[in-house]
């Protein structure tokens, strides 16, 4: 049995939460994550996982769970000590803000106390609920689970990831300690008057009382703001995070993690960065006041709140970051076009006989990928000569599935011959296309790559649902990117006829790979150049330039089991 | 004005409503024109790929562009954003994607169609018709996962809200409010009237698309009866 965190009484809303999904704004999605990004930074750091390790978030009243195994935990923000009760019976103190071992079938009993709203529960290894549009936040503004899992409910089991992935722990002392508490317990916002708004001079004199309507949705303020701030309805505009919305009631709504994406109140001034920790921590209650700054000085705040936070409990050292550089070849290019791209990349996916390649050809592309260092991957096709692979094929499934047994085994017979091994699948042109999308053809795929060795991978345009299909019937997944193809805003490829698909200019390229292998927002493990491009020598050489020196390595190293 | 054959009825405007965002307004209405720059615009930040950018949301009339200041220079961002705007003259916007949704305006999905066939004067099966003789464009994405704002509801159909907004209106319901026409694609509270529902899942974060609907997409609404919405939202065609 997995590790897990089972809620006992989960409170008012408690839910999971890591630094959110920036980046679907466009498609109505909130960012969400811990509306108190710093206590869950420090509680990660304080465990030894990476800043974005998912928590569990406990708003305004308590928190009851039990540990099925020995963990290492940390509470951080609005909470003085956890109650810990072993399963003997016993009680003890469970301070905040240090780390602490709690042993398997005990019970964590989590008071949130003033000032403050949110505490936060942070545990080594991380809570690993599966992984929706790049984040494990809830987002408590779209019901029915359509994000992510909802607000927590009692028995609900959280898995806790491998704890292998936690570096060294951080500790602080107790001057640190008081000094996040009393950081956190600050009720002045810095804001910047918003540039619709003509000089609001007073809303440096305000007091604001925080309104029990409050979420992560948007923190309301029950005190009318003079009416001179009141404007009328606009046209729908695009929301930030920090935003001061006024509606015509007059009385403010500063707009959360789990705000609309869009809106149509006029916005008086929004809160800095630096600040947007503290919109977590308001209570109902709470007196809140602004003090407007300007554009540099924000800047500055937040430049400096970071070399505080990491000064006071240093992050934990990235991982050495690596991505994978796939290309096509032995598809009858002359050798020395197919060695110059296997000087550049890392895997190579070889033509079996499919769509272009024979025994030679496959023979003397598998030395020259030993040569160059370079993993061997099967390139198996519909079996269409004539069309390069690229047409789709109306044949029986069975025949479909036996011409790729037969295309992957050659290769592997062939590789074995060479002294090396084919290490993973990956489909060519209009099958893999199709197979993306097409159940049956994914099914298919699995099957013929089950035939021949279950243990081999198969490649996939990342974000596709054959990747979940292949996934979920026990085969290994690499997911890969393209750097030479422009994306959809909503991360799908754009279709090949529209007349910007393809990308032609390699410092392009590169960003996009930078993008790709920095962001993650894909996911994908593995870039692919089209090796048939004319620049394809050129794009990976700019690509590989622009990942070192972003200090990310190109290597399949990760993608080995 | 801008010059002749400028992309744009409007020069871009840009200002920082943040330290972290700065807003392209590029009209002050809703207009086809509008939605066109708007399109266009966001097309071209997002193929400038800029590091550090984390968000782009495009609305009616302007674009916010997010991004972190300590990875992208807040003066380097403004002179990309400069960039990709001006880059927009020499950018073939591509054909709009023509997306069909199926909808069952039968009673049963459409609480509100008789309100507002009485409110105009006119039948259900008028309403109906207007409804799916229009020819929409989804302005943009917003307000909750997967919502598309669509612009290009006849005059004849433009109906106040509900006095008294539903709490909870059923996932895939197709409604108008005021001006505006739209599918749900969640159960949320809500004023708009519902005059029908789709089966189409408008908006599932494990998929790719996760949205049905994407913007500068036209849509047309095609009328199904309860047999068929049934096969549909069982998964067949």
């Amino acid at each position: 049995m997995k590790a897990a965190i089972r809620m006992i009484d989960p409170g008012l809303q408690s839910s999971v939460q890591d630094l959110g999904r920036p980046g679907w704004a466009h498609l109505g999605v909130p960012s969400s994550g811990a509306a108190d990004p710093i206590s869950l930074r420090v509680g990660n750091r304080l465990v030894g996982n990476p800043d974005s390790a998912a928590a569990i978030e406990v708003p305004l009243r308590s928190c009851l769970m039990s540990f099925t195994h020995a963990a290492t935990i940390a509470i951080t923000g609005a909470v003085e000590q956890g109650v810990l009760t072993l399963a003997s019976g016993q009680r003890q103190d469970a301070p905040a803000w240090r780390r602490l071992d709690v042993p398997a079938r005990s019970t964590l009993r989590i008071d949130i106390a003033a000032p403050g709203a949110r505490a936060y529960l942070c545990v080594a290894g991380g809570i690993d609920l599966p992984v929706v549009l790049g984040s494990r936040s809830a987002c408590l503004s779209t019901p029915l689970d359509a994000l992510a899992a909802g607000p927590l409910r009692a028995g609900s089991k959280l898995p806790i990831g491998s704890v292998s992935l936690a570096g060294p722990c951080r500790t602080l002392d107790a001057h640190a300690i008081h000094s996040l508490r009393e950081h956190l317990a600050r009720r002045t916002l810095r804001v910047i008057t918003h540039p619709d708004v003509a000089a609001i001079g007073d809303l440096d004199k305000l007091s604001l009382r925080v309104s029990s309507q409050s979420n992560r949705m948007g923190v309301r303020l029950e005190t009318p703001v003079p009416s001179a701030a009141v404007g009328s309805n606009m046209i729908t505009q695009p929301t930030a995070c920090g935003a001061i919305q006024v509606p015509g009631d007059a009385r403010p709504i500063i707009l959360g993690v789990d705000r609309p994406t869009t809106g149509g109140y006029p916005v008086i001034a929004t809160v800095v960065f630096a600040d947007l920790p503290l919109l977590g921590q308001l209570r109902p209650g709470d007196i809140v006041r602004f003090q407007v700054i300007g554009v540099p000085e924000a800047l500055m705040l937040h430049r400096e709140q970071q070399q505080w936070l990491n000064t006071l409990c240093p992050p934990r050292p990235e991982l050495p970051r690596t991505i994978d550089l796939n290309c096509d070849l032995g598809e009858g290019m002359p050798m020395e076009h197919d060695e110059a791209l296997m000087r550049l990349v890392t895997s190579v996916n070889i033509a079996c006989g499919g769509h272009a390649g024979d025994d030679a050809t496959m023979q003397r592309s598998v030395l020259a990928a030993m040569k160059h260092g370079c993993r061997v991957g099967a390139h198996p096709s519909f079996p269409d000569r004539a069309n390069f692979g690229r047409a789709m094929l109306s044949m029986p499934i069975e025949d479909l599935e036996r011409s790729l047994v037969e295309q992957i085994t050659a290769l592997m017979r062939i590789a074995r011959g060479a002294g090396a091994r084919v290490e993973y699948v990956k489909p060519h042109g209009a099958l893999y296309n199709a197979a993306m999308i097409d159940p049956d053809l994914a099914d298919c795929l699995a099957r013929a790559v089950r035939a021949c060795d279950p243990t081999l991978p198969l490649v996939g345009l990342a974000g596709a649902a054959a990747l979940s299909r292949w996934n979920a019937a026990g085969l290994a997944v690499i997911s890969e990117a393209f750097a030479d193809r422009r994306y959809e805003p909503d991360g799908t490829l754009r279709d090949r006829r529209h007349p910007d698909a393809v990308i032609s200019d390699p410092g392009q390229a590169a960003a996009q790979a930078l993008s790709i292998a920095s962001r993650n927002s894909t996911g994908a493990q593995s870039i692919c150049v089209h090796s048939d491009s004319p620049h394809a020598e050129a794009f990976l050489r700019a690509i590989r330039e622009r990942l070192a020196a972003a200090g990310i390595e190109v290597s399949a190293a990760s993608l080995n089991p | 004005m801008t010059t002749p054959g400028s992309p744009f009825d409007q020069v871009p405007a840009l200002a920082w409503t943040s330290e972290r965002t700065l807003r392209i307004t590029l009209g002050d209405q809703i207009s086809p024109a509008t939605s066109d720059a708007v399109a266009a615009v966001d097309d071209a930040l997002r193929a400038a790929v800029l590091p550090g950018v984390s968000d782009i949301t495009p609305a009616y009339a302007s674009v916010f562009v997010e991004f972190d200041p300590l990875t992208l220079d807040p003066a380097v961002a403004e002179s990309a954003v400069l960039t990709a705007i001006k880059s927009v003259a020499q950018r073939s916007a591509g054909e709009p994607r023509l997306i069909e949704v199926p909808v069952c305006y039968a009673d049963e999905f459409a609480p509100d169609l008789s309100d507002v066939a009485a409110l105009h004067g006119i039948s259900a099966e008028a309403v109906i018709k207007l409804h799916t003789s229009g020819s929409y464009r989804v302005a943009f994405l917003g307000f909750t996962p997967g919502f598309a704002y669509l612009s290009g509801l006849s005059k004849g159909l433009h109906t106040p809200r509900l006095v008294r907004p539903r709490t909870t209106v059923p996932a895939g319901s197709v409604a108008i409010g005021g001006a505006q026409t739209g599918v749900y694609p969640h159960p949320t509270p809500g004023g708009w009237r519902i005059v029908g529902r789709t089966p189409i899942v408008m908006f599932d974060a494990a998929r790719r698309p996760a949205a049905h609907l994407s913007i500068g997409d036209r849509v047309q609404f095609v009328p199904i009866d309860r047999a068929r919405f049934d096969l549909i939202a069982r998964g067949g065609k």
